[in-house]
């Protein structure tokens, strides 16, 4: 055993430490930490049907406000919830939370996507017209789906080469 | 995040810092996960776990699922996430001694 891992296995069996780190040691350390960071990217694979159907649980949403006054909240608590059960489904398959670094990895297509839904719900408010609710819809599904996808490839890139520079 | 680089003896433990470094990239991971990631067994997962539970540095919940087995579920707390990213900046400046290569850069926001 290398003298690094019988100190470090000392610290991880609580024992006393006997001293901090060399140089070496703490480059070791974050190699360990960037291997991490790597087998994370390789996890985060998200499930082909999770941006369909997550930019259909949207698209709903959206179109519901055209929709007669008595089906537009039956149908938002649809669409809140397709989102929902996805996300928690996501997490059973995955074993992990969404990735918090989103907006730090992923910025670009992460805030394209922002912008397409704030936008999106805005012409539905201002035009109601149900030409327009649906085309907005369909943009909100294609936008969901590509850039959700891109945002995942960018943060498992940033991922996968350490968030180191 | 930032933080001021500060050594953290208990994240310092490999199992500990990998653990810290999965948890400061996700919202929360479930003890199979973190378990296989790590390539350990369930004691050793758990013995970890509990480590830094004690410190306040992470928080394990067992929400109970519809007719299914609960699971842990784990999350870094907020000082967890400030003494990650603290030890991680002292590391760097440790290493720098010997490397003027890339800084490692972490954002635990």
């Amino acid at each position: 055993m290398l003298e690094r891992d019988c100190y470090l296995s000392g610290m991880e069996n609580n024992s006393e430490p006997t001293r901090r780190p060399s140089p070496d040691e703490a480059r070791a350390s974050l190699d360990d930490v960037r291997r991490m960071e790597g087998d994370l990217a390789d996890r985060l694979v998200t499930p082909w049907w999770y941006y369909p159907g997550v930019g259909l649980g949207e698209a709903l949403m959206v179109s519901s406000m055209a929709f007669p006054s008595s089906l537009r909240a039956p149908a938002l608590v649809i669409g809140v919830a397709v989102v929902g059960l996805l996300f928690s489904a996501y997490m059973r398959l995955t074993g992990l939370g969404m990735s918090n670094q989103y907006f730090t990895l992923a910025r670009r297509w992460s805030i394209s996507l922002l912008v397409v839904v704030v936008v999106a719900i805005a012409i539905v408010l201002l035009i109601d017209q149900p030409v327009i609710v649906a085309a907005t819809a369909v943009t909100i599904f294609v936008a969901t789906v590509v850039l959700g996808r891109r945002a995942d490839s960018a943060l498992r890139d940033r991922l996968s080469h350490g968030v180191a520079r | 995040m930032t933080a001021l680089p500060q050594f953290d003896e208990l994240i310092h433990a490999p199992n500990r810092l990998k653990i810290c470094a999965l948890l400061s990239t996700v919202t929360t991971a479930e003890f199979g996960t973190l378990r296989d990631t790590l390539g350990v067994a369930d004691s050793v997962t758990s013995k970890q776990l509990k480590v830094l539970s004690e410190a306040g540095f992470v928080k394990l919940s067992k929400p109970t699922g519809i007719g299914g087995r609960a699971k842990t579920w784990v999350t870094l707390t907020p000082a967890g996430r400030r003494a990650f990213v603290g030890h991680l900046a002292m590391l760097q400046q440790m290493a720098a001694d010997i490397s003027a290569g890339g800084e490692y850069e972490h954002d635990g926001s």
